[in-house]
């Protein structure tokens, strides 16, 4: 068997990250090659260094036996390797076919562009492979779906034989997947090879031939998908049995903690986004609020913790009145909050791993006498926490934009629960993380249960509310439609009613 | 005096003419400082560079007495100049206000020193050969044209074709594509296997020429002679231009012609309406307050280059 693409011994690491240690890879022709694993295992680095974006400390790459050296995305493109990139490289001021052509544009005699042709090639090469794509469409003003197809059309038209298409779903809606993944075995009948990255178990055994699993910079094996199931990548990409189990039940559950009473707000419009929300959270259960995005989750979030006044109702936390006061306050009273949007709301990402970890609480002892900081007091906190959360980070002074999404999540976690509060408010608290970061999100958030806090959960995915909660409110339109206890209910019950309770055609 | 008669003595050909005249720096200079910016990178040492260009066309000329090689020699400072500004700000990554502003500074104390050392007297140099004015007699027989352009620098020509030029380059050649690719998303021009450090360089030094160029026409065309401090706040305006135009040619060329043209009918209105009615210094403020002004509405439109002032970094994600 021969292999269109061989990679030997690739080393490489940034700093004191060890990005890939001795990476052996091997791609036959024709096939959708997988390489799986969680988030910060050396599969970007990897391809990036095939395609020329960063320089291998070390390591040979073959093409069609041939040793290559590839210093440089032009290098890449002569050997007829393509990228189709997580964060698409796209000019938005530009149109469609200009993206495309990019860098290889057709010319007029030798100097001027050929607009007729650039529009034209395009269109053809959209109609050839079924992307129907608008070569004259400005890229800003084209869907993320789209903008997918306008950067597989670049690669394309730089004839290339090896596609290397980077966490392609990662910003796909479900319908889109489908949509690209149709693409991608058009792709593969017309002989081109692929090379998919991803950490999503289910779609990885949708599409791939053969899959090689990475973990911490080295190559776990290279298996057949017919030998192969999730189950058993998951295992090898984690290095441990993983499965997302439910939590066990409560050991004891108390009086309220928190109490929402008949609560109703409006966003700037004047339109109601909360009507009569009335619930309690109570000491030692985990409250899961399900609903479709949109149905004022955001909102519900924002009233609890002070960022969105309300125009009738009470919030109370231990009997006292939390409506209408400022945030901090309410913070001090003893509510943490994992933010729905951690780089907007949780942390100041140009902000180092000790700042962050005490942000919010810069007036608060011991890390202030209500004058000066003590630094000192900062940096023991953030020694602390790195190591009880096992937070990743070369040393507690790197600013937290260049870590992985997993631990600037437990980076928040670990700042919110650190001053111990008695209510912990979590909104989507494992979007985009890994099977591991996940993992000790949900074991996080069971302990604190257990010692007796109350804790609101807020999610998007249903299967995490049923792994999470003791009790289940269902939000709908502003108002929560049902309150029921996670034993006496199942999804499709809850898919109802998320849906209004009734069968309504919701648009992908 | 009536009211009509100040607007007669305002609104006349001879204004058209400053005009053209007062534009063709601040034109050249703005074409230039386009090219930069639509690179991503921005230049606010304008007014340094064109400082040291139109002191080295003076000294180039005096000595050489040739004005051609004195234009020579600005382009050659202005290059220098724009070499160790793209060092600073594209391969070391410093802050580019931070570097655009010691351009200036500098430009402003080296001109002044230069002078004092060269000449053994500050203020100014003697008087040095100039470039040669347009002067074709068959656009005396034309009533209004000739005496627009007849008595122009030929810069004018230079500086009146150079929008025309940067258009067809920006939007009809491959190179200018990439000029805009580096301004917008300067890593989707580096995985296509271009490198933007290349482009931003390139368009660093063209803009650094332009400016030599525009302030060389200062002191070698509608002066003869460098004096200090000379290019008073021409550069500033020719950024400002840049901006208003939002960085397209159509847009500065209109934008520098609207400033040149405030800035002639200032000077007009200085000796058209008497001082006791209202002082000429009201006048001499006029061009910086629309400035400002324009400015303060032009900022919420958008539409430069999306990445403009961020160094390029290859390795990151």
């Amino acid at each position: 068997m021969s292999y269109i693409l061989e990679m030997r011994g690739i080393y490489k690491h940034f700093g004191e990250v060890l990005a890939n240690d001795h990476v052996d890879l091997k791609v036959e022709a024709g096939t959708v090659h997988s390489i799986v694993g969680e988030n910060g295992a050396g599969k970007t680095t990897l391809m990036c260094i095939l395609y020329g974006l960063y320089k291998a400390d070390s390591g040979q790459i073959f093409i069609d036996g041939k040793e290559v050296d590839i210093n440089s995305p032009s290098d890449a493109i002569a050997n007829g390797i393509g990228m189709i990139h997580q964060h698409f490289k796209l000019i938005p001021a530009m149109t469609v076919a200009e993206n495309v052509m990019l860098g290889l544009e057709p010319r007029k005699g030798k100097i001027f562009l050929d607009l007729k042709q650039i529009n034209q090639q395009t269109k053809e090469l959209s109609d050839r492979y079924g992307l129907a794509v608008d070569p004259k469409a400005l890229v800003g003003n084209i869907s993320v779906g789209i903008k997918q197809r306008v950067e597989i059309l670049k690669v394309l038209y730089h004839k290339a034989n090896i596609m290397i298409l980077d966490e392609p779903t990662a910003l796909l809606t479900p319908q889109e997947s489908e949509d690209l993944f149709r693409v991608i075995n058009h792709l593969r009948e017309d002989g081109k090879t692929i090379l998919f990255i991803s950490h999503k178990l289910k779609e990885i055994m949708q599409i791939s031939d053969r899959i090689t699993v990475m973990r911490d910079g080295k190559i776990v094996d290279t298996v057949e998908k017919r030998d192969t199931n999730e189950v058993k990548l998951a295992r090898m990409m984690v290095g441990r049995d993983v499965f997302l189990k439910p939590a066990p039940a409560p050991k004891k559950v108390d009086g309220a903690v928190l109490k929402v009473e008949d609560v109703s707000a409006v966003n700037e419009f004047h339109r109601p986004v909360l009507t009569d929300v009335s619930f309690d959270v109570r000491s030692g259960e985990i409250l899961g609020i399900a609903g479709i995005d949109g149905n004022g989750q955001t909102e519900l979030v924002r009233a609890l913790i002070g960022l969105q006044p309300i125009t009738k109702g009470k919030i109370t936390l231990k009997g006292k009145q939390m409506d209408h006061k400022p945030v901090k306050l309410i913070r001090d009273e003893g509510i943490g909050v994992v933010p729905e949007d951690r780089l907007m709301e949780g942390l100041v990402v140009d902000f180092n791993v000790q700042e962050n970890l005490f942000l919010g609480l810069q007036r608060n002892k011991p890390f202030s006498d209500g004058k000066l900081i003590s630094w000192k007091a900062v940096r023991k906190n953030a020694d602390d926490l790195v190591k009880f959360f096992d937070i990743r980070t070369p040393n507690n002074e790197q600013k937290v934009n260049l870590l992985s999404g997993g631990n600037q999540q437990k980076i928040i976690v670990a700042r919110e629960l650190s001053h111990n509060p008695e209510m912990i408010i979590a909104a989507q608290p494992t979007r985009g993380l890994d099977i591991a970061a996940t993992d000790f999100v949900h074991e996080q958030l069971i302990k604190q249960r257990d010692e007796g806090k109350a804790i609101l959960l807020l999610s998007l995915s249903l299967d995490e509310i049923l792994l999470l909660s003791t009790r289940i409110a269902v939000i709908y339109k502003g108002s929560i439609v049902a309150i029921v206890n996670k034993d006496e209910t199942t999804a499709e019950d809850l898919g109802l009613m998320m849906l209004g309770g009734t069968y309504e055609h919701i648009p992908a | 005096m009536t009211f009509l008669d100040i607007i007669k003595s305002v609104f006349t050909i001879a204004l058209v003419y400053s005009t053209i005249r007062i534009s063709i720096s601040i034109l050249i200079a703005g074409m230039g400082e386009m090219i930069t910016e639509r690179s991503g990178v921005l230049n606010i040492g304008v007014e340094g560079v064109m400082l040291m260009g139109a002191w080295a066309a003076a000294i180039g000329s005096y000595f050489s007495g040739s004005a051609w090689i004195g234009l020579l020699c600005a382009v050659g400072v202005a290059l220098v100049i724009g070499l160790i500004f793209s060092y600073i700000a594209i391969t070391l990554k410093a802050s580019q206000a931070i570097a655009g502003l010691a351009i200036t500074l500098l430009a402003t104390g080296l001109s002044g020193y230069l002078l004092q050392i060269i000449f053994e007297h500050g203020g100014n140099t003697p008087r040095v050969p100039t470039l040669p004015n347009i002067n074709l007699a068959f656009l005396n027989k034309i009533p209004v044209l000739g005496r627009i352009i007849n008595d122009q620098s030929v810069l004018m020509i230079f500086a009146l074709l150079l929008p025309i030029l940067l258009y067809i380059i920006f939007y009809r050649t491959p190179w200018g594509t990439w000029l805009r690719a580096a301004g917008e998303n300067p890593k989707a021009l580096a995985v296509v296997g271009i490198n933007p450090v290349t482009v931003r360089y390139i368009a660093t030094l063209c803009g650094a020429m332009l400016g030599g160029i525009g302030g060389a026409y200062l002191s070698i065309s509608q002066t003869s002679m460098f004096s200090e401090n000379m290019v008073a706040g021409r550069g500033f305006i020719a950024l400002a231009a840049v901006i208003f135009g939002n960085v397209k040619p159509r847009g500065v060329f209109a934008a520098c012609m609207f400033f040149a043209f405030m800035d002639a009918l200032q000077m007009t209105l200085q000796t058209a309406v008497p001082d006791n009615i209202i002082p000429r210094e009201v006048f001499q403020a006029l061009p910086y307050i629309l400035t400002v002004v324009i400015l303060a509405i032009n900022m919420a439109k958008g539409g430069g280059p999306a990445d403009i002032g961020n160094p390029y970094e290859k390795e990151s994600r």
